[in-house]
């Protein structure tokens, strides 16, 4: 159990962001009544799931491709496994601090999986019926049933509700939804996500849904991207995707490297692909 | 450029955002050929691009000989929806700031060419096209295309369109080097297009900024629609007095252009428009035979420019706006005679409105309220069935409205109206029970919108009323302290209104009203 101050609500480690929580002002009387109820486990069994949706035994064996973000790829893993009673994962972070990165990282992991996956991305303040289309082309081989329903926001919602099998749904860009968008997926998808078993959301944007007021609040983990200024976290990273390219000099490097960029995780990206990607290996570039 | 090298370079950024991601296209680009960079530059300009908008940019030959390697950079991503790419924005607002600061008349020749680019009829294409105009100008002829834009769809109910244009005309306002004229175009419209949205303070400072503005421009239409923001906004602020000037001024500057061209009809029209603000001010300070008088000039001029083309669909609006505002007011001073002839007129403007165009939200909008107009007279004269099927109507197209536009905080209003009269119906009729879930679907919105901005007077008022429906509901139903806890919140709400605006005569009303029901109650 977690009980924080509203003003927290986006800082709770991501670790134990999935155990049943509490505003300390606004939800005292809930967590009296949870507090008496007896033999409460903790965290709660994912009671809205049911038996038959055959979530897949997480991978263990996945090699997380990014820097860091491990405790996040832990959290959507045990979400894809069933294991964790919140489905929504509310991703906030500010610019180039590699939200989409990270989206792209759990959509990678979803597939290894076996899972259907569609992506919506709200960049350019794209229409409802553009958000549709996006989200028909991203359904359209793996659920094409879902896909012919994904026409208006009723026979979606009420395709979601019927699924057995998981689904991944990710929203990318939130700041940039118009309202409609916005209140669709706050007042409509989520809403009703207590009915729909089978889905995993993910959320990404420099600001998320206000889902403190919302019924679906208690589905969901807010969190906040930190930047990635450990250097290890980099050096890991090199070795994983470029090994060859390891110098003496790489950890120091990678040590001003991340100061020098506030631990940005688009600079460092573009710096890294730069000297130790495969275009540098082959160039004068090599550090 | 070596690894050293380059951490000297972010080092040089001291932790500056732009400077940082300037920094690292620096690094990126470093050895690479110059033909790379201007790409880029160019690419930064839309927010999207295509090998095809790339040659409007940098010429056929050249986007085809960088389109791969652009989008092989790390600040190029994908961008599905267009089917193109886009420079990633911390760069491409970087980039685009850097140009305007550095080469200015860089920016605008690139801006004007990507204004080109983007041709097409489709919403998206529109506001892509608008973007690079505000920038590229002539200033004036830009601010001019974005008055037509939002005219257009305003006019067409395009709301969602209007949503999408507000999202872009908000990053010119943050980072766009803007001409006067357009600045207060775009400060206008997003007052008027995020209305609900914007916090009134902010509305305010916009409003004020865009007067400001025109003001320093000679630009009477510019003028004169900052006058009228202005005065909205301070209107709903309950700044009574200080709209009443704004008003006044509107109709200064429309009086002035019609006494040098007695016959221009756009200029009529917004006389007209001044008329009605004007009376509505007075409306609310009680000054009835005032509002009557402004109401009626205005009426004039709509019958005149309807009379002069009976197909402009506009015009025609403003004829029915204008019955009802007459009809209202009649009501209120108790002449029953007057009314249907009024409210009549308007319900066969706006069902011949929606005949023609039945996508317009907006007139369909004003087909429901007209249908809550009739269903106020049919129930007048004692025909509460036809009432509550006027009244099924209008709930019934608001709910349609609602559910294409949730954030609508204007259509939601208007489902609290129709719950709370369908209430109103039903209570006398016996049916507590019935009347009581309406009451409660109309207080759950008026509490959602009052929670929204507790600044607006009328979402406030709107809880307040809804709260008195219930507490005559309890009343009814022999629940006496129930009526009474909801009549209290009633008194704290109005009193928290009179307060702000003492001179507010509905508002004295209702409280006054509110305190007698408390007292009768508590004997």
């Amino acid at each position: 159990m977690v009980v924080f101050s509203a003003a927290d609500r986006n800082h709770i480690p991501v670790n134990i962001a999935g155990l049943r929580n509490f505003l300390l002002d606004d939800d005292y009387a809930d967590l009296l009544a949870w507090l008496r109820e007896a033999d409460q486990p903790s965290p709660q069994p994912n009671t809205a799931t049911p038996a038959a949706i055959a979530w897949p035994a997480p991978n263990e064996s996945y090699r997380w491709p990014l820097a860091d973000r491990k405790p996040e790829f832990e959290l959507f893993r045990q979400m894809l496994a069933g294991r964790q009673p919140k489905r929504v994962l509310l991703v906030k972070a500010a610019r180039n601090s590699g939200k989409t990165t990270l989206l792209g990282g759990l959509k990678e992991y979803a597939k290894t999986q076996g899972l259907p996956v569609a992506q919506v991305d709200f960049k350019g303040c794209p229409a409802m019926e553009d958000v549709f289309e996006q989200l028909r082309l991203g359904l359209k081989k793996s659920l094409p049933g879902l896909a012919a329903a994904a026409k208006s926001s009723p026979s979606f919602i009420e395709g979601l509700q019927e699924l057995a099998d998981p689904l991944v749904l990710l929203f990318d860009t939130y700041e940039a939804a118009s309202d409609e968008s916005r209140n669709w997926l706050e007042q409509r998808l989520l809403h009703y996500i207590d009915d729909m078993p089978a889905v995993v959301a993910v959320v990404g944007g420099q600001q998320i849904p206000e889902h403190g007021k919302c019924a679906w609040r208690n589905h969901a983990i807010p969190h906040e991207l930190a930047a990635i200024d450990r250097p290890d976290d980099w050096l890991e990273y090199i070795r994983l995707h470029w090994p060859e390219a390891e110098t003496p000099d790489t950890a120091a490097q990678l040590r001003f490297a991340t100061q020098a960029a506030g631990g940005e995780v688009g600079l460092i990206n573009a710096l890294l692909e730069r000297f130790f990607g495969p275009s540098a290996l082959a160039s004068e570039y090599k550090p | 450029m070596n690894f050293d090298e380059a951490i000297k370079q972010l080092q040089a950024a001291q932790g500056d955002p732009d400077q940082l991601a300037l920094a690292t296209i620096d690094i990126v680009l470093a050895g690479r050929e110059p033909g790379l960079r201007a790409a880029l530059e160019a690419a930064a300009i839309p927010h999207w691009f295509d090998e095809a908008i790339l040659a409007g940019l940098i010429g056929a030959e050249e986007a085809r000989r960088w389109l791969e390697p652009l989008t092989a950079l790390s600040m190029v991503e994908a961008f599905p929806l267009r089917q193109g790419w886009n420079v990633h924005e911390a760069s491409r607002l970087a980039l685009r700031r850097h140009l305007a600061a550095t080469a200015p008349d860089r920016l605008r020749a690139l801006s004007g060419l990507a204004a080109d680019c983007f041709v097409g009829k489709e919403p998206a294409q529109r506001i892509e096209r608008l973007f690079h105009r505000l920038v590229a100008g002539p200033d004036a002829e830009a601010a001019e295309e974005l008055r037509e834009l939002y005219g257009d769809w305003e006019n067409e109910g395009r709301h969602e369109n209007l949503q999408a244009l507000a999202g872009v005309l908000d990053e010119t306002r943050r980072d766009a080097p803007l001409g006067k004229s357009s600045r207060a175009g775009v400060l206008k419209l997003l007052v008027l297009i995020r209305w609900d949205n914007l916090p009134l303070p902010v509305r305010e400072d916009y409003a004020l900024a865009a007067l400001k503005l025109a003001l320093g421009l000679d630009d009477g239409l510019a003028c004169f629609e900052a006058h009228w923001t202005l005065g909205m906004v301070l209107l709903a602020r309950s700044k009574r007095a200080e709209a009443a000037g704004q008003f006044l001024a509107m109709a200064g500057i429309a009086q002035a252009r019609l006494a040098q061209d007695a016959d221009n009809n756009d200029w009529l029209r917004r006389l007209s428009m001044s008329y009605n603000l004007n009376g509505d001010l007075r409306a609310a300070q009680g000054d009835h035979a005032g509002a009557l008088e402004h109401y009626q000039a205005a009426h004039a001029i709509a019958e005149r420019l309807v009379d002069l083309d009976p197909a402009n669909v506009l015009w025609q609006r403003d004829l029915s706006f204008s019955h009802e505002r007459i009809g209202d007011l009649l009501a209120k001073q108790g002449d029953r005679a007057g009314v249907p002839e009024h409210h009549q007129a308007a319900h066969a403007i706006t069902e011949r409105l929606v005949g023609l165009d039945s996508a317009n939200a907006q007139w369909q909008r004003d087909l429901a309220v007209s249908h809550g107009r009739v269903g106020d007279l049919l129930a007048i004269q004692g025909d509460r069935a036809g009432a509550l099927e006027r009244y099924q109507i209008g709930l019934a197209i608001a709910e349609r409205l609602a559910d294409l536009d949730p954030a609508n905080a204007q259509w939601q209003r208007d489902l609290a109206v129709y719950h709370n009269r369908i209430g109103e119906l039903l209570a006398p009729q016996g049916d507590r029970a019935g009347a009581l879930e309406h009451y409660q679907a109309g207080l759950a919105i008026a509490e959602r919108l009052a929670s929204l901005d507790q600044a607006n007077t009328e979402w406030q008022r709107d809880l307040a009323v809804s709260h008195w429906k219930l507490a005559g509901n309890a009343e009814q139903a022999g629940e006496p302290a129930g009526a009474l806890a909801h009549y209290r919140v009633s008194v704290a709400i109005m009193a928290k209104l009179a307060a702000l605006d003492p001179g507010h005569a509905q508002w004295r009303d209702d409280l006054a009203w509110c305190g007698e029901q408390i007292r009768r109650l508590e004997g």
